[in-house]
């Protein structure tokens, strides 16, 4: 992701690059999953079962 | 409470790739000769297909043996197929990545059906960006601020049950009651993307910045979009571009909120008066221009 060529073709075709590395997006993933309950209750309530 | 709410719905907005199993060490010339698959839920040309053909063409140096890369496009049921297919058919041993849907991380965590396997049991090796969404119309619309959305239906268009096209404006309605109508069954975001510019649909509602950008980029420069309303953990580097609004409880540093000054017709103050639970957002959603740069 800090490849000089990458970056120069990423910003010819207008995509924004702001990495994350693998341990990081995995705590994301694993933060995200671990989502309280009340709060997965309020989503839930909010979505509706549309995601079903 | 609502600040956790809206971080879960920001949080799964960034672009993540996973390998289909974990990584063993592996020997100098394993990859040597063979060609490493990049899976993606979109079709071609669209936003997250974009970003692998990018890698596909720079990744190859990095790796011992030099191999190969192919893109496949796997699109269907809001990217369930293809991350299915990535944990159930595909090879596990390194030649297979994807890049996952960022809905699908709140249907695991929201207990929705059609996942195959847990999100988490995946080798997650990298995240190219962190995009705020964004939800536009097009501009012969009549809906071209998140006030109309609220006075109006606003016809957007959304490819399966657990992707974010769904997703974001399902929440919206909830929290803002706005009046999206989400008209799924679309293949990705390019057919989405026709559908609105021919005036099938009002709009794209919940596409990455970063997508639009890549794909719609001189619709955007033209004056064609109108960008009603944003999500994300933090405002985003281009709100100055499009002037829209975050709703994301960290979007606007809390000594500015105060100066925050609503300037919404009086019929969308009054419906969110009667959400007392949603003022605050909505008072940052007005928030001058200025304050979002």
């Amino acid at each position: 992701m800090k490849d000089p060529e990458f970056l120069a073709e990423a910003q010819k075709m207008n995509s924004d690059i702001d990495p994350m590395t693998g341990a990081e997006t995995q705590n994301a993933i694993a933060r995200i999953l671990g989502t309280p309950k009340e709060v997965l209750a309020q989503v839930q309530a909010a979505l509706g079962g549309s995601l079903n | 409470m609502l600040e956790s709410l809206l971080l879960l719905s920001a949080m799964f907005l960034a672009v993540f790739i996973s390998i289909a199993a974990p990584c063993q060490a592996i020997a100098q010339d394993f990859y040597a000769g063979k060609t490493i698959s990049l899976s993606t839920h979109s079709t071609a040309g669209a936003g997250y297909d974009a970003y692998l053909r990018l890698l596909s063409r720079h990744m190859g140096k990095y790796i011992a043996g030099r191999p190969g890369f192919v893109v496949i496009n796997q699109p269907g049921a809001g990217g369930l197929l293809a991350v299915n297919y990535a944990a159930r058919v595909a090879p596990q041993d390194g030649t297979f990545l994807t890049i996952v849907s960022q809905g699908l991380l709140v249907l695991e965590a929201t207990g929705g059906r059609g996942l195959q396997t847990s999100l988490g049991s995946f080798k997650w090796v990298g995240n190219f960006s962190q995009s705020n969404n964004v939800t536009v119309t097009w501009g012969a619309s009549k809906v071209k601020y998140l006030q109309d959305a609220i006075v109006r239906d606003v016809t957007v268009g959304a490819t399966g049950a657990g992707s974010a096209t769904v997703v974001g404006p399902t929440l919206y309605n909830a929290l803002l009651g706005t009046r999206f109508k989400i008209i799924q069954g679309y293949n990705g975001s390019g057919q989405i993307n026709l559908a609105m510019q021919r005036g099938e649909l009002d709009g794209h509602a919940n596409s990455t910045w970063t997508s639009i950008k890549t794909t719609l980029n001189n619709e955007f420069r033209a004056g064609h979009l109108n960008v009603l309303i944003q999500m994300g953990c933090a405002r985003s580097r281009n709100c100055r571009m499009f002037r829209c609004c975050p709703i994301s409880s960290s979007a606007i540093p809390e000594k500015k909120r105060s100066r925050t000054s609503c300037r919404s017709p009086s019929r969308w103050r009054g419906r969110l008066r009667r959400r007392p639970a949603f003022r605050r957002v909505a008072s940052r959603c007005c928030a001058a221009p200025s304050m979002l740069r």
